[in-house]
């Protein structure tokens, strides 16, 4: 039998001897370079949902007052909140831009089940580059519709692939807005106007998968018809009598809630109470001629930096360079993974003493095992570098572990993860984290084997067979 | 003697200890791009080097000095244009380097001469330096390229460094077939009211044919910057690709990253 297989397999008999701490030494390892996975992978796949989302659109248009990281959330990310609303015809003026190729409006203001509706054209869906996987009246004869948002059905909802897959809506169920980002449950549900599944998206891999789309006049419609009816509610009965508003009336869509819209506004005149309501409401709904932002495709980057400053002192907007705020972003992500990092190593380096001190306190132990085997005259390099060889398989196991069921892990939360980092995780992908997570554990195992061996190599192990 | 030993044994493994901490420090350590960029921004430029003063002769009549003031007290009525520079508001500072491609395209209908067997061997360094030079040029002579930018660079092998844009969604392969070779000093910049992008800062480099695309780090490129240092052929617009317009443009024959 050759002597390094008689090392290793006498160290494996140890090691399989020593059960539970060698189990839990071995889990420890893993359980660190899991968190270096995790964290790895999951600023990875924000920093490619960011940088896809850019070069797809790499100008926003938002509200004046609004941060540049915050537009960027609210209408790429869908992340945040929107800030703020911005005049309509704002779009026509970029699209008349050198340079633009497109511009498209995005108005969020709902959601449902927390999934955010946001109100666009059938220009974003087609930008987005992927197939419809499902809609009305699929058949294998029948190509996919080429519109599926227009401003002649208000009522048409797109769905993205996993919006479709946790809300379990499908194509041709019918679905109420609720007002806000969170869908809390308290919050208002818009009865003013329910939306149809027209047709369920292809997986994206971005963050678009768990929206749900519409067309942009339909949240318009879905708020001016709110206004209204929050402004009737304002009247007593006798004003209540003299409103032309009928809500019978208001079934047409947008053009006939703008009117209604108009129509009690128009009655509001003498009613200073249902005036201010009007006032207070009328800078935060999306209402007819307002939108949350607009996404610009532009010929160049060049062109992105002319009308990013263009429109950031002009036309009471604020324009955002997506690149070059999510680069900032992605700074202060760094940071952040850094410090994270730091922590996760300080903390493989714990488990790496702590186990350590404990093969150091059950070398002691084993000194007559040591002993009796130096008294059959296996020799002190030999006994070492089972020593040695102990500690490195305790670490190289730790290692594979980790990193294997560290991405099985990663592959099995993935869908959780997704939903809170509104982004595609690929669980497979390895990061430099990880790259130097595993280089440093296995770089502090050969130091620790070395220490080790060298501490057995010079045991006085004759002592102890003197001692019997 | 046997303290003596002891207390080394506890050194040496201390010091193995501080050094695996130190190791480990030392991978996470913030990568030099900065440095780098300013590095490219400074290299060689074969260009300026030979025609630069060429460049310089085709340029428009110096700005009169601020001293230069007239003896003579004369109501100086304002130009239409010089009253156009007075009131030329913040918003539309920098409009100059917009490109009209459409526009240009009417203008530069002839075509430029092509060098048409480009020397791959011995290929011509070239800066964002030079590109700007030749650009403004284009821009004082409206629309028109130096002589001597074309005779030299229009079709031949030039060598040049700058860091990767992506133009399209990067697939997960991290190939991408055509990309953005921009002046790193602007990217590293990062402030887009003092130092906006111009089309010469931007190269769109194309891989023909999809023979050699550039493969890139993905995580690199996301997270940090990508530097590269290419050979390829060089060819002058404006033109597009597709929808993206450019100024100039070269088709690679070799990338080798830099960081």
């Amino acid at each position: 039998m050759n002597k390094f297989t008689v090392i290793f397999s006498l160290s494996v008999r140890y090691l399989k001897n020593r059960g539970i701490a060698t189990i839990l030494s071995i889990a420890a390892i893993a359980l660190s370079l899991f968190m270096l996975i995790v964290v790895g992978s999951a600023t990875f796949s924000i920093a490619r949902a960011a940088t896809d989302s850019s070069v797809k659109y790499p100008l926003i248009v938002g509200p004046d007052g609004s941060s540049g990281v915050r537009l960027l959330l609210s209408s790429l990310l869908y992340l945040d909140s929107p800030s703020g609303l911005l005049d309509a015809g704002v779009v026509d003026k970029l699209e008349a831009e050198p340079g633009v190729i497109a511009a498209v409006p995005i108005a969020r203001a709902d959601n449902y089940m927390t999934a955010p509706i946001v109100g666009t054209t059938q220009g974003f869906i087609d930008s987005l580059g992927v197939p419809l996987l499902d809609w009305i009246g699929k058949s294998e004869e029948k190509p996919q519709p080429k519109t599926v948002l227009s401003d002649s059905s208000l009522s048409n909802a797109v769905i993205g692939f996993r919006t479709a897959n946790r809300t379990g809506l499908r194509v041709g169920d019918s679905f109420n807005g609720m007002h806000g980002m969170t869908g809390e449950a308290s919050a208002h549900k818009h009865k003013e106007m329910s939306y149809r599944v027209v047709a369920i998206l292809s997986p994206t891999n971005s963050p678009q998968d768990d929206a749900i789309f519409s067309h942009y006049k339909s949240v318009w419609l879905i708020h001016n018809r709110h206004l209204a009816n929050g402004l009737q509610k304002k009247f007593t009965k006798e004003e209540h009598a003299k409103i032309t508003y009928k809500k019978e009336d208001d079934t047409a869509g947008l053009k006939d809630a703008a009117t209604t819209l108009k129509q009690v506004r128009d009655s509001l005149e003498n009613n200073e109470k249902a005036q201010k309501f009007a006032l207070s409401k009328d800078k935060f709904m999306l209402t007819s001629g307002k939108l949350s932002a607009i996404l610009i495709q532009t010929s160049s980057p060049a062109v992105t930096g002319r009308l990013e400053r263009k429109y950031s002192s002009a036309h009471g907007t604020i324009a955002v360079d997506t690149g070059r705020t999510l680069k900032r972003l992605i700074n202060y992500m760094n940071k952040a993974e850094s410090s994270v990092s730091y922590f996760n190593y300080l903390m493989l380096l714990s488990v790496l003493m702590l186990i350590f001190v404990t093969l150091i306190m059950s070398l002691r132990e084993r000194k007559k095992e040591l002993a009796l085997l130096r008294s059959i005259g296996v020799g002190k390099k030999v006994i070492s570098m089972m020593i040695m060889s102990e500690t490195l398989m305790l670490v190289i196991f730790g290692v594979a572990v980790g990193v294997v069921a560290g991405h099985a892990m990663l592959w099995y939360i993935k869908p959780y993860l997704d939903l809170a980092l509104g982004t595609n995780i690929e669980p497979f992908m390895i990061s430099k984290m990880e790259i130097n997570g595993v280089i440093s554990t296995l770089l502090s195992g050969v130091v620790l084997s070395l220490i080790m061996s060298y501490s057995v190599y010079r045991m006085n192990l004759v002592e102890e067979i003197a001692k019997g | 003697m046997k303290k003596k030993k002891r207390t080394a044994v506890v050194w040496i493994e201390w010091t193995l200890i501080v050094a695996a901490i130190a190791g480990a420090l030392y991978m996470m350590r913030p990568s030099g791009e900065v440095k780098l960029a300013k590095k490219i921004g400074q290299q060689k430029d074969d260009f300026i080097e030979k025609y630069g003063k060429d460049l310089e002769s085709v340029d428009a009549e110096p700005a009169p000095k601020l001293n230069d003031v007239p003896s003579q007290k004369k109501e100086v009525k304002p130009t239409i244009n010089e009253t156009a520079n007075a009131n030329i508001s913040y918003a539309q500072h920098g409009t100059g380097s917009l490109l009209r491609v459409k526009e240009h395209l009417k203008k530069n209908k002839k075509k430029l001469p092509l060098i048409e067997k480009p020397d791959f061997e011995k290929p011509l360094h070239l800066s964002f330096h030079a590109l700007k030079r030749i650009f403004e040029v284009y821009r004082l002579k409206a629309g028109v390229f130096p002589d001597v930018a074309v005779e030299k660079l229009n079709g031949a092998a030039v060598e040049i460094s700058g860091a990767v844009m992506p133009v399209d969604a990067v697939p997960e392969d991290g190939t991408l077939v055509r990309f953005w070779l921009s002046n790193p000093v602007v990217v590293m910049a990062g402030c887009v009211f003092c130092n906006p992008p111009t089309m010469a800062d931007l190269i769109l480099v194309t891989t023909p044919f999809g023979d050699a695309p550039l493969r890139i780090n993905r995580e690199q490129l996301f997270k940090s910057v990508v530097m590269i240092k290419m050979k390829g052929r060089m060819f002058f617009g404006p033109s597009k690709d597709g929808k993206v317009e450019y100024m100039f443009k070269m088709e690679s024959n070799a990338i080798y990253p830099i960081n």
